[in-house]
């Protein structure tokens, strides 16, 4: 597992449920994989504990894979509504956010398939109301570098603005193994195992996905340099 | 894409995340020495790297937690669950194996408790063969128009004129091919003697008559009316209200129909000898010659000729076998008609002829030599019924066969009852529907008026068939 794979999973921040009764679930199960058995058993509130916990991560990673904050909800919706209706596929040989994201990443590209046109990301966020806006303005801030000053954060949105408009005019198929890799932090084989693809075949995507990005940011970082 | 090149690709992938093995890190380091312009594409590759990492990351925004939400509480209230189905199957089960077991006692029940009757019961009551009224109902429908179909017929009859049904009927009997040798037997001995028995019923008898004996205990039903087919219908239809089996008994190709022939035409009367040849001189004459005194010859006045005549094409002829009540409830039904009245008469006595009694009764065989009136002779019928009964008394003296009269209803009962051991004692009836214009032609006192000398040919009798013929 990478770090950042690991550092999603730590994240979570759910204790193993080995308290948890001999009759719902296993014991020494991770907590996501207890809800998501809980909910196969008809607990709705399992489920609705799940998507609080992996709403953030998938509606980020649908959104760095479509671009558009409307149609990255809609799409994180549907993941999770289709999650629910299939809730006797998850055999807990993966994590229950790999099994959400398999669903989230094929309606995504099937989207993207859909809709051929150039995609505009960018960092603007739609209007929220206040507290949401602080919120996230706090999360920012936590990840951001504690000697953040105003010039390195223009600098930084200008850099992102610049890699999610590079990013936007990648292929579906290379945007997602970008997102999985680089932003989600799957390692190879999940990846292999959600696109379906050979080992090799992914790694090889993987890199000219990040030489055609690289193609993309070109004058970007030739203007940096 | 080679697989060559995939798999150094492959591998570059694997050198900028740092997952590749220390040989093949080794290997590459070796190879970006010797190229320099590949080393800066890997650091530039994993400077991309970093710059997806950087990105920020978006929350989701409230309103997906809050429509998700709300889809999983009406997923809560509507979708099935299924430990619920499972919890709750049981009860329902047995609920519905309870309504199941409920139903199906009901009707065992129903079907057991009923009578057998009401089981098969149709909308007619001339399907009801265990129904305990005598008389059909208003209900039972007219005969049929397709006489092939002979449960439906009296159900689309009721539809069709009444003027038809006799003939539908009559239609109807004759495809009626149920065997039942006795009732076929009588009918086809009906069939060849009808001139005689319509002569003996009106009580122009007696003849003579001589040939082997016919075991009947047959007694006849004799229905005047004005209407012949309104009559018949009367018949039939109560015949088959009772589910009594009868026959039509048409005419045969002997008698009847040389009867109405030219004087001299020959009679074969196929009896049971099957060699009787019966010559009808004249009907003017009303003489009959017997060929020979071993055969059957029937002598029959000059008026029963006339009536021989007439019933070859007016009568009808039917025979049945009913119990004794069926018999006088049938003569009752009869009498409810306008213009309409039934007599009820033994056949075997009224000959007044021991041949043509014992062809038309039951055993024993052998009949007495000769018959006197008012003499008591052995009674045809049964073992069990009474031994003895005068020839012109009882039953058929007061019915007036030696004395023909029109008397019916109660008094013709009575002397069946006298007959018969039991009202269900089977009995075999003739029945015969004629004219009401012939029975009044065969008064007695027309007949006295008119009737000459039994041995006075005709004067239009030629002579060859005025004497008794040899062959």
């Amino acid at each position: 597992m990478s770090s950042l794979s690991q550092a999603h999973d730590e994240a979570d921040g759910l204790p193993v449920a080995d308290d948890a009764p001999a009759d719902a679930v296993p014991r020494n199960v991770r907590p996501d994989v207890a809800l998501l058995l809980k909910a196969q058993k008809g607990d709705r509130g399992a489920y609705g504990q799940i998507i609080l916990l992996y709403q953030d991560r998938l509606f980020n990673a649908v959104l760095r894979l479509v671009g558009d904050r409307e149609e990255a909800r809609e799409l994180t919706q549907e993941a999770f509504t289709r999650g629910l209706m299939k809730l006797e596929t998850f055999r807990g040989d993966a994590a229950p956010y790999t099994w959400l994201f398999r669903i989230a990443v094929n309606l995504a590209i099937s989207q993207l398939r859909k809709v051929q046109r150039v995609r505009v990301f960018s960092l603007n966020r739609a209007p929220t109301r206040a507290n949401d806006d602080q919120a996230a303005e706090l999360m920012n801030r936590m990840a951001a570098d504690e000697s953040d000053s105003p010039p390195n954060r223009a600098e930084r949105h200008e850099r992102d603005e610049a890699v999610l408009a590079a990013l936007g005019r990648l292929d579906a198929e290379y945007r997602a193994v970008l997102v999985m890799r680089d932003i989600e932090g799957f390692e190879y084989q999940a990846m292999a195992d959600i696109l379906s693809l050979p080992l090799g075949t992914l790694k090889s995507r993987l890199f000219r996905a990040r030489l055609a990005l690289r193609d993309e940011l070109r004058s970007y970082l030739s203007d940096r340099k | 894409m080679s697989q060559n090149q995939e798999i150094i690709e492959s591998k570059l992938c694997a050198y900028i995340d740092g997952e590749l093995d220390a040989e093949g890190r080794t290997e590459i380091e070796k190879h970006l020495d010797a190229n320099p312009q590949h080393r800066r594409l890997l650091e530039s590759l994993k400077a991309t790297r970093d710059l997806i990492k950087w990105l920020p990351r978006e929350p989701a925004p409230p309103e997906l937690a809050e429509t998700l939400n709300g889809q999983l509480e009406r997923s809560v209230l509507l979708d099935f669950d299924e430990r619920s189905l499972n919890r709750n199957i049981w009860p329902r089960f047995l609920t519905a194996a309870a309504i199941v077991l409920l139903t199906a006692g009901l009707g065992a029940a129903v079907y057991f408790t009923l009578p057998k009757g009401q089981k098969n019961a149709t909308p007619y009551a001339m399907r009801s063969n265990e129904s305990q009224s005598p008389m059909p109902e208003a209900t039972v429908p007219e005969p049929a128009a397709d006489v092939t179909k002979s449960d439906d017929t009296l159900v689309a009859a009721a539809s069709m004129p009444k003027a038809a049904n006799a003939r539908v009927l009559a239609a109807k009997i004759a495809a009626d091919k149920t065997p039942n040798p006795e009732l076929d037997r009588l009918a086809s001995n009906v069939s060849q003697n009808q001139a005689a028995i319509v002569a003996v019923a009106n009580g122009v008898g007696p003849a003579q008559n001589a040939g082997p004996p016919i075991p009947s205990n047959a007694i006849v039903m004799l229905v005047h009316a004005n209407s012949t087919e309104l009559a018949t219908r009367d018949v039939t239809t109560y015949l088959e209200s009772q589910k009594i089996q009868w026959k039509n008994a048409p005419f045969s190709a002997g008698l009847d129909q040389n009867t109405t022939q030219p004087a001299g035409a020959v009679a074969d009367l196929k009896g049971d000898s099957g060699s009787l040849r019966e010559r009808v001189s004249n009907r003017d004459a009303g003489q009959i010659y017997s060929t020979a005194p071993t055969t059957r010859t029937a002598m029959l006045a000059r008026s029963s000729m006339a009536v021989e005549g007439n019933s070859s094409q007016n009568s009808n002829f039917y025979v049945a076998r009913m119990s004794r009540q069926q018999a006088i409830d049938l003569s009752n039904s009869v009498q409810q008609g306008v213009s309409q009245k039934a007599e009820l008469k033994e056949l075997g006595l009224a000959t007044g002829n021991p041949e043509w009694l014992n062809r038309m009764a039951m055993p024993p065989t052998t009949a007495p030599a000769g018959i006197v009136p008012g003499a008591s002779y052995p009674l045809l019928v049964p073992a069990t019924g009474p031994t003895t009964r005068p020839a012109y008394g009882a039953f058929g003296g007061a019915m007036g066969f030696g004395q023909p009269t029109t008397q019916s209803g109660a008094d013709g009962a009575a002397e069946l009852a006298a007959m018969t051991p039991s009202a269900d004692a089977p009995v075999d009836v003739v029945i015969v529907v004629q004219p009401d214009a012939i029975a009044a032609s065969t008064q007695p006192s027309a007949l006295a008026q008119t009737q000459p000398a039994a041995t006075q040919p005709a004067s239009t009798q030629p002579a060859s068939t005025s004497q008794p013929s040899t062959n």
